[in-house]
């Protein structure tokens, strides 16, 4: 007899194979793709940043295939939209993968993926948890003689978490959202940062657009608050002068 | 006997089902979700995300369809969320986002439209990134279940353009000059809000390889406005 399903979330998973798990998984790497992509192709660096696409690793065994969250690719100049990337057609593997972990990965970000990887001679390799649930936010592995070690990722006082990455030439920092940004993003950011000024590299739209945001409505409340104190100020003066001399 | 396969492409497909078929397929997404999560920054009953998986009929789970973006308006407090159940939120997204790539152009005339037509989606709009001529914009309508085919215009400067009532923007699909990035696709898509006339920020910046627009566009985009969006 077949199992009967326990609950709405076994019935209705939200995992299917095809799209993002969830809305952390799908902003996580909506911004750090987008802020790399910009930043590169304004440097005139030949990268080719692709996301959530299939790569196929060995020649003559096509079970041998992976689909990174977002991998970035150096020193191939005039790559165009591409299907699937064939490690022996580009002629090397990408130099960068980031895996954004959800609940189903964990386990494969942490064990499966990262032997294909080493495999196919990707030079870093890293993971991120927007929600920080299962692992530590960020992670990230150097391809040495032996396999992937770890990167040293660094604990800032402001609560920032750092670590280089040689290959990208940037430092990458996660770091809690404040509050009132917006939930379906998760609870951690991750913002590539520049490793001279050590300032977040801008997000083309979006993090310009907030931030203008956040100060507008910074002012208006200000503005609302001032004028409501003048209102007072005023209310008290006319109050006072009702009054008259006498009181 | 098993039938052997006949090329590369058949034996290494670029579609799995699972991830995208192309690198244009992600940045179309990206352009599209990434301007209009920034223009309802502030917003609390505006909602916007990326690669969503649907399921819109309760008792059966194989009713789903997966939106490249969606837009939800007028249900505040959405977060974070897995799959989208249209039973919990209350409704269907308002308007249904899909990048078309060659090899899911069929999918997209009848199975796509059918299941928002279904669940109750008012408006849906294709990019087609690697368009020949110029098809590379189609939007619907959608009213009890059936799919009317909403206003698309070629523009002096050869944009193709339509005009989103939902959004209340006009959707600029047009065919980038050289200098930008082919990972990108050959056409962008830019978003333009009707009522300031203003053109939303582009994700990826793509503004500066788009052509100049010739004066007799204004009235040209005006008309669009007419017929789509009034």
């Amino acid at each position: 007899m077949a199992e009967v399903a326990a609950s709405v979330d076994e019935l209705y998973p939200d995992l299917r194979g095809e799209p993002m798990e969830n809305t952390q998984q799908y902003w996580s790497m909506h911004l750090f793709a987008g802020i790399l992509d910009v930043y590169y192709e304004h440097r005139g660096d030949d990268a080719y940043v692709a996301c959530d696409t299939l790569i196929y690793y060995q020649f003559g065994d096509p079970t041998k295939k992976i689909v990174p969250d977002v991998y970035v690719l150096f020193g191939v100049p005039g790559i165009g939209g591409m299907g699937s990337y064939k490690v022996w057609e580009i002629g090397k593997a990408p130099d960068f993968v980031l895996e954004v972990a959800s609940p189903s990965t964990k386990h494969k970000d942490r064990f499966e993926k990262p032997s294909a990887y080493a495999e196919m001679g990707v030079q870093e390799y890293w993971r991120f948890d927007p929600q920080a649930r299962y692992t530590v936010p960020l992670a990230g592995y150097q391809l040495a003689s032996q396999g992937y070690e770890p990167i040293p990722i660094r604990l800032r006082p402001n609560g920032l978490l750092a670590a280089s990455s040689e290959v990208l030439g940037l430092t990458l920092g996660a770091e809690r959202y404040q509050p009132g940004f917006r939930e379906k993003y998760g609870r951690w950011a991750l913002f590539p940062r520049d490793r001279v000024t050590d300032e977040k590299l801008p997000d083309h739209a979006g993090e310009k657009a907030r931030a203008d945001a956040a100060e507008a409505q910074r002012d208006a409340e200000r503005d609302r608050a001032e004028a409501a104190e003048a209102e007072v100020r005023a209310l008290k003066a006319a109050l006072a002068a009702s009054r008259g001399p006498s009181s | 006997m098993a039938q052997l396969p006949i090329s590369i492409a058949e034996l290494y497909p670029s579609l799995r089902g699972d991830p995208k078929e192309g690198s244009q397929h992600w940045w179309g997404i990206v352009s599209f979700a990434g301007a209009l999560d920034a223009h309802y920054w502030g917003r609390e009953d505006a909602y916007v995300t990326g690669d969503q998986l649907i399921y819109y009929e309760l008792g059966d789970p194989t009713k789903k369809i997966v939106a490249d973006a969606i837009v939800v308006l007028g249900v505040p407090g959405l977060g974070a969320m897995g799959a989208y159940r249209v039973w919990e939120i209350g409704k269907a997204p308002d308007l249904a986002f899909d990048v078309v790539l060659p090899n899911t152009k069929r999918k997209h005339l009848l199975e796509v439209p059918r299941a928002y037509a279904a669940m109750g989606v008012r408006e849906c709009w294709r990019f087609y990134p690697e368009a020949e001529g110029t098809a590379a914009l189609a939007g619907y309508r959608l009213e009890r279940g059936v799919c009317w085919p909403m206003p698309v215009v070629a523009m002096p400067n050869g944009a193709v353009v339509g005009c989103s009532k939902v959004l209340g923007m006009f959707l600029e699909a047009e065919r980038l000059r050289p200098g930008a990035r082919p990972a990108h696709g050959a056409w962008g898509l830019f978003l333009r809000d009707v009522a300031t006339d203003e053109p939303l920020p582009d994700p990826l910046g793509k503004e500066k390889h788009r052509a100049r627009e010739p004066s007799e566009q204004r009235g040209a985009l005006a008309a669009v406005g007419t017929v789509g969006c009034r």
